[in-house]
């Protein structure tokens, strides 16, 4: 019988230069339908503890789900590793046309192992995959590396996956750009790409994705269309992206501003859907099979910037890059984001590490480092963070390698130095020119906004509970993807009946725990979390029956996401993490929101450690967040 | 009338869901390289270009096939009769566009149809970008033509008689400040003769 699986894995090592196609097991399929379920399956079986992510023996995993490459709605691919940032489990997704053409190339996923000996590219042409020399194409950034192997192959129509060159020095918040200048962005996939001497990976498929069950299908996708049509939020999302995200989140004190300092940007509009369709959109732009056209391409027409294409700057980077730096002139987060996409880094992170040097610096803590004349390292000087970033991504400066390692090890390093690194003379010197260090008595972990290693998305949870519970258990790290409870707790939906006070860590634990699994659920198919805007589960189940020819209930997105989480659970607990990671950095828990409509609440210990004990109940953990063997028991997981 | 897949570049977001429907109705399956349309991704996705089978007055895919498989209906879609077709692959080589391709499984060759109807592709592009048009007749739009000069003509005329009468306008107008100015004149002088007197 026909179903949309394409049926087979294409593994690739790099070590040996072996390629080999094998069958994805029925049990994979059974236990774990696609995308995140089949990388954490196959991670939590193939990566011993301990493995190093930069290593040979780490995995890096584009997955496909059983619905990517067809016509329903919003489906994307994601790649799973170990991250290098956060020494952990990563899903990073993508949109774009990179996932399709996997499938359409005939593969579920493609494994890569080892290391290749030279800069090395994987061409995969149908069932025809050949590993061929990059170094003509080592050093270029992630989209002119495109255009070049689409010139080499002499094909514009091929999808290619690239790192620009923060992947290839192993920025360890460098990601992997998907056709076209769509990012696996988060975690540092990136660098492992490039620990394995890979610049890209090239493919052209001319198999068709088949569906079970033809009429089934098309009553399902029309039934998703229809409600994506029906919701407000996706018809918001079409009309401006999630760049009017910023004057929500400014309005509702959640919006960061200064390493996170405050939770409201007097100038907010102007980097919100009013500003940037003012200086830069000029049309829209979808990832494919997407009704939804959430990306607004556009150009700088005139200024320092002028000519240069922009994307939407979406509401992540608008912030982090923004608000969080005191920047606000749209044109210059714009590029100083395309600068990010294109050196291959990740710009929520890189956002946060320049906020954090920049707060580092004004308060004395990131002495002792040569900087170029008139690069003032300080709140709203677009210079600074420009060179920050070809800092970071090149790695050729003491300060940007430092940086180039992510907030908490660059925090970590800064402590460590204290009282080493400087004599007597130079701490002496320092004193009357601003404030070092020690005499400020501020650690610098203090400043350094994470969890996990994984930097802070751009939804201070001060105001949230909630969200502070979500990001405390997410279990990449610092995500605002595996849950989004501030739809609920500020948005006003209620939850099962009930409003949600949002300052109050009652009533979280669930809440949480349901959007985690749900969302873990359908990152199987692979969905984009625009799509769940709309599309009910039951359609889901709708569409992946008639897909697979497998009859699905809608509870299956809950049940298989419990599942999910335990086992990502597992691979966590056993490299390291346990109740003490599961956390909020120290500014979120000492420091009172000081403005915004919920200004003066901070999460206290007792508040973190009420809903932490709260949602370890429920998820069957023990008191020191470990899943416990019934519950492993109850979900099937081997362990 | 000829019906035709009229493309609007600036609505068009590069979502190929219309190669999507097309590559599901023709080949059973999802691909957009299967499908009977392209689009081409310019300037960093700035621009999407969809191209789509024009079913040309003149078509090169048809004037150059050796087998006589191409027909031009009456309703002026160009069509692959499948069991003439010998798959030379001549007319893939003369569609300036890439429009027509040897399908992989059947070894003919393989092009737009327009779904005998209402296509499949203008059904399902979410924005516009592929509307279902007609292309007049030869004698309809000679007609139509004649009609729209004379409407031309009718506008302009009226516009010449607006400007006539927007003068007579401005001139009475005049007029009539100068017959106002008289006016205030006289009320002067009358003022001043009932002063002196």
């Amino acid at each position: 019988m026909n179903n949309a699986y394409m049926k087979q894995f294409l593994f690739i090592d790099l070590s040996f230069g072996t390629i080999e196609v094998q069958p994805v097991p029925d049990t994979l399929i059974d236990d774990y339908i696609g995308g995140k379920g089949f990388g954490a399956k196959i991670l939590y079986d193939k990566i011993p503890a301990g493995t190093e992510p930069l290593g040979e023996k780490n995995l890096l995993m584009f997955m496909t789900g059983p619905l990517t490459g067809t016509i329903a709605p919003a489906m994307r691919g994601c790649v799973v590793t170990k991250s290098p940032l956060t020494g952990i489990f990563l899903d990073s997704y993508f949109g774009g046309s990179f996932a399709p053409e996997i499938k359409y190339a005939g593969y579920d996923g493609i494994i890569i192992t080892g290391r290749a000996k030279t800069p090395s590219y994987i061409w995969i042409d149908n069932d025809s995959v050949e590993i061929r020399d990059a170094s003509g194409i080592w050093g270029k950034d992630a989209l002119e590396a495109n255009h070049a192997i689409k010139n080499e192959i002499q094909d514009d129509t091929i999808k290619i996956a690239t790192i620009g060159q923060a992947g290839e020095n192993q920025v360890l918040f460098s990601l992997i750009c998907c056709e076209y200048n769509r990012q696996a962005g988060r975690g540092g996939a990136g660098a492992v790409m490039g620990s394995k001497n890979l610049k890209a990976i090239a493919v052209r498929g001319n198999n068709r994705v088949k569906v079970a069950d033809l009429a089934a299908f098309d009553t399902a996708y029309h039934k998703a269309l229809a409600e994506l049509e029906a919701s407000a939020e996706v018809q918001a999302l079409t009309a401006a992206g999630t760049a009017s995200a910023v004057d929500y989140a400014n309005e509702t004190g959640l919006l960061p501003h200064k390493n996170y300092c405050n939770g409201t940007f007097a100038k907010a509009s102007d980097l919100a859907d009013k500003g940037q369709s003012k200086h830069l959109w000029l049309g829209e732009s979808a990832c494919m099979g997407c009704p939804i056209r959430c990306s607004k391409m556009g150009a700088v027409r005139l200024g320092k910037y002028k000519g240069i294409v922009t994307d939407i700057v979406e509401y992540e980077s608008a912030a982090l890059m923004g608000s969080n730096l005191d920047i606000s002139d749209i044109r210059a987060v714009a590029h100083l984001v395309k600068l990010c996409d294109r050196f291959g880094m990740d710009s929520m992170s890189a956002g946060s590490i320049i906020g954090f040097a920049m707060e580092a610096s004004e308060k004395g803590m990131l002495t002792g480092f040569k900087l170029p004349e008139g690069i003032d390292i300080k709140f709203g000087n677009v210079q600074a963070a420009e060179y920050l970033i070809k800092a970071m991504a090149n790695r050729d400066n003491e300060l940007g390698d430092l940086l180039s390692k992510g907030v908490q090890r660059a925090a970590e390093e800064i402590e460590k130095s204290k009282g080493v690194k400087r004599t007597a003379g130079e701490i002496e010197k320092h004193k009357g020119i601003k404030g070092t260090a020690q005499a400020t008595g501020k650690s610098a972990n203090d400043i350094a906004m994470h969890t996990k290693g994984l930097e802070s998305p751009a939804w201070g949870p001060r105001g949230a509970s909630g969200m502070a519970l979500a990001l405390m258990t997410t279990d990449r790290g610092g995500c605002h993807q595996r849950g989004f409870p501030i739809s609920y707790e500020i948005g006003g939906l209620p939850w099962k009946g009930k409003a949600l006070d949002p300052l109050s860590p009652l009533d979280k634990a669930d809440m949480v725990v349901s959007l985690q699994n749900y969302s873990a659920g359908t990152d199987t198919l692979v969905k984009c979390d625009f799509g769940t805007f709309g599309i009910s589960a039951a359609t889901y189940a709708e569409l992946l029956s008639a897909a697979t020819g497998k009859k699905y209930e809608p509870d299956i997105f809950h049940r298989t996401g419990e599942k999910i989480w335990n086992l990502v659970r597992m691979f966590n607990v056993r490299e390291g993490i346990d109740s003490s990671k599961d956390t909020l950095p120290p500014r979120f828990v000492k420091e009172p929101l000081p403005d915004g409509p919920r200004k003066g609440h901070r999460l206290t210990e007792e508040d973190m450690a009420y809903m932490r004990a709260q949602y370890y109940k429920i998820r069957g953990w023990s008191d020191n967040g470990i899943p416990l063997g019934d519950t492993l028991k109850r979900l099937r997981i081997e362990y | 009338m000829t019906p035709f897949i009229k493309t609007n570049f600036d609505l068009c977001t590069g979502c190929s869901i219309c190669q999507l429907a097309c590559s599901m109705v023709h080949k059973m399956g999802f691909n957009p390289r299967s499908s009977h349309l392209l689009i081409h991704h310019k300037r960093e996705n700035l621009y999407h270009m969809p191209v789509v089978c024009n079913h040309c007055k003149n078509p090169y895919c048809m004037n150059v096939c050796p087998a006589k498989a191409y027909e031009k209906l009456n309703n002026g879609t160009v069509v692959i009769d499948p069991q003439k077709c010998v798959g030379c692959g001549i007319c893939v080589k003369y569609c300036p566009e890439g429009l027509v391709h040897i399908s992989f499984e059947t070894k003919k060759a393989v092009k737009c149809d327009m779904c005998q109807g209402y296509p499949e592709c203008v059904k399902a592009c979410p924005t516009g970008a592929l509307e279902l048009a007609f292309l007049k007749d030869k004698v309809v739009a000679a007609e139509q033509k004649v009609a729209a000069v004379e409407q031309i003509d009718a506008i302009q005329t009226s516009e010449a008689a607006l400007t006539d009468s927007e003068e007579a306008l401005i001139e009475s107008e005049r007029c009539m400040t100068q017959a106002d100015s008289t006016t205030t004149f006289l009320v002067k002088e009358k003022k001043r003769a009932e002063e002196e007197i």
